[in-house]
């Protein structure tokens, strides 16, 4: 056998991956080939230089950077499919606090439109009062003296609720049309 | 690897696919000792390694929804690791070379090696598996980068020459006659390293400039 040919299995040699015939071809060869011998000698002793690496410690923070990154692009990904995403979402925020707002001031604005009604009925039939009437005017003024006796005592809340509803629309909507246009401006960039 | 730990990792996996990040941070956990080893041995210094083993570990994440889980997750992790530590060899070699105190100056008549003596503050083992830790590192640091990952995955990380072969897409011949060269080539370099480390190319500290 070579030298040459010997050499290629020199890897499976020393990595004892060798058959029980190689093995004996290969050993026969190192018995007879001092070059063959030192080469393999030196290999052993290289090998054992090698075996003083150190083990390898990971750096604390490897997974929680990778992690960091991939959040990152996560939302990349997001405003890259969804252009004007964050200002699509103020908008709807905006929205939504504006229904709710206005739903929740409504129970009370219902009886305040109400009112205007009920006031101008009280005054029609005060004015109007003829004698035949007069069983059916009592009564209507006793109703309409129940209405008014309501919405005297619920009238300063209703204007509290109108003023609060006043101020919610007037901060609200002007905010929402501002981040409307912006979504749409954005929309418009990225076409 | 037993069949509840390979059950478990499947699960994983297809968590993972579907973009949660909690289980590929306990996937990562499962790997990133043997990542970050290949990654270091690769490089041969930390910041390197820690922005290989990142930049794989990304690449990754961003490949599961294409694993198909015909091969091994393990080997096709390392796949992307290997593959990334070449990339960024083949990166830097293409790049103009700076002169750096950790790796050879390569001049006319060979690589010039500079080294600086271990902290004396060290006690005595400690210095002295530095010294030898710097050895390998520089000395690894001169074989080609497609023999080191050979030796690297063999020699010291321990992997099957099968898995070598998986990993690096090359036949076991292949693998075993650059695994061959590889030894050859660093065993040389092992015979040569007094000469490597003499003290006439010592940077003695105070003679020296500044690191800076
Ligand atoms: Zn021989």
């Amino acid at each position: 056998m070579s030298c040459e040919k010997f050499r290629e299995n020199m890897a499976a040699y020393l990595d004892c991956l060798l058959s029980d015939k190689e093995l004996c071809e290969f050993q026969a060869h190192l018995s007879v080939c001092k070059t063959c011998r030192q080469e393999a000698e030196e290999l052993q002793s290289m090998f054992s230089w090698l075996k003083q690496a150190g083990d390898v410690t990971p750096p604390k923070d490897l997974r929680e950077s990778v992690l960091a990154e991939l959040k990152l692009e996560e939302g990349r990904k997001v405003r890259r499919f969804f252009p004007g995403f964050s200002q699509a979402v103020a908008a709807a925020v905006v929205f939504i606090m504006l229904v709710v707002g206005n739903l929740s001031l409504l129970p009370t604005s219902r009886v305040s439109d109400a009112v205007p009604m009920r006031a101008a009925y009280q005054e029609e039939s005060r004015a109007a009062t003829p004698p035949a009437d007069a069983a059916i005017y009592t009564q209507n003024l006793r109703e309409s003296e129940q209405f008014s006796d309501k919405s005297e005592l619920s009238s300063e809340a209703e204007r509290n609720t109108s003023s609060h509803r006043l101020a919610l629309n007037l901060v609200l909507i002007p905010l929402f049309l501002f981040f409307a246009m912006r979504f749409q401006r954005r929309r418009k960039e990225a076409d | 690897m037993g069949d509840f730990l390979e059950t478990d990792e499947k699960m994983l996996i297809s968590l993972c696919k579907r973009g949660d990040l909690s289980a590929y941070d306990r996937l990562m956990q499962r790997y990133e000792k043997k990542v970050y080893a290949l990654c270091f041995r690769m490089a041969g210094n930390q910041d390197d390694a820690a922005d290989l083993a990142q930049e794989a570990f990304l690449k990754a994440f961003r490949a599961l929804p294409s694993f198909n889980g015909q091969a091994q997750f393990s080997t096709w992790l390392y796949r992307i690791v290997t593959n990334t530590c070449l990339d960024e060899q083949r990166r830097q070699a293409r790049r103009p070379q700076l002169f750096s105190l950790d790796k050879p100056l390569n001049t006319e008549d060979g690589q010039l090696m500079l080294t600086l003596p271990a902290e004396a503050s060290d006690p005595l083992d400690t210095a002295l598996s530095q010294e030898t830790e710097a050895e390998i590192k520089t000395l690894l640091s001169m074989l080609p980068a497609s023999q080191r990952i050979v030796l690297v995955l063999r020699d010291m990380e321990g992997y099957s020459y099968e898995e070598i072969a998986r990993i690096l897409n090359l036949n076991g011949g292949t693998v075993k006659s650059r695994l061959n060269r590889a030894r050859a080539r660093l065993r040389d370099l092992y015979l040569k390293k007094e000469e490597l480390f003499s003290p006439t190319v010592h940077l003695k500290r105070k003679e020296g400039r500044d690191r800076s």
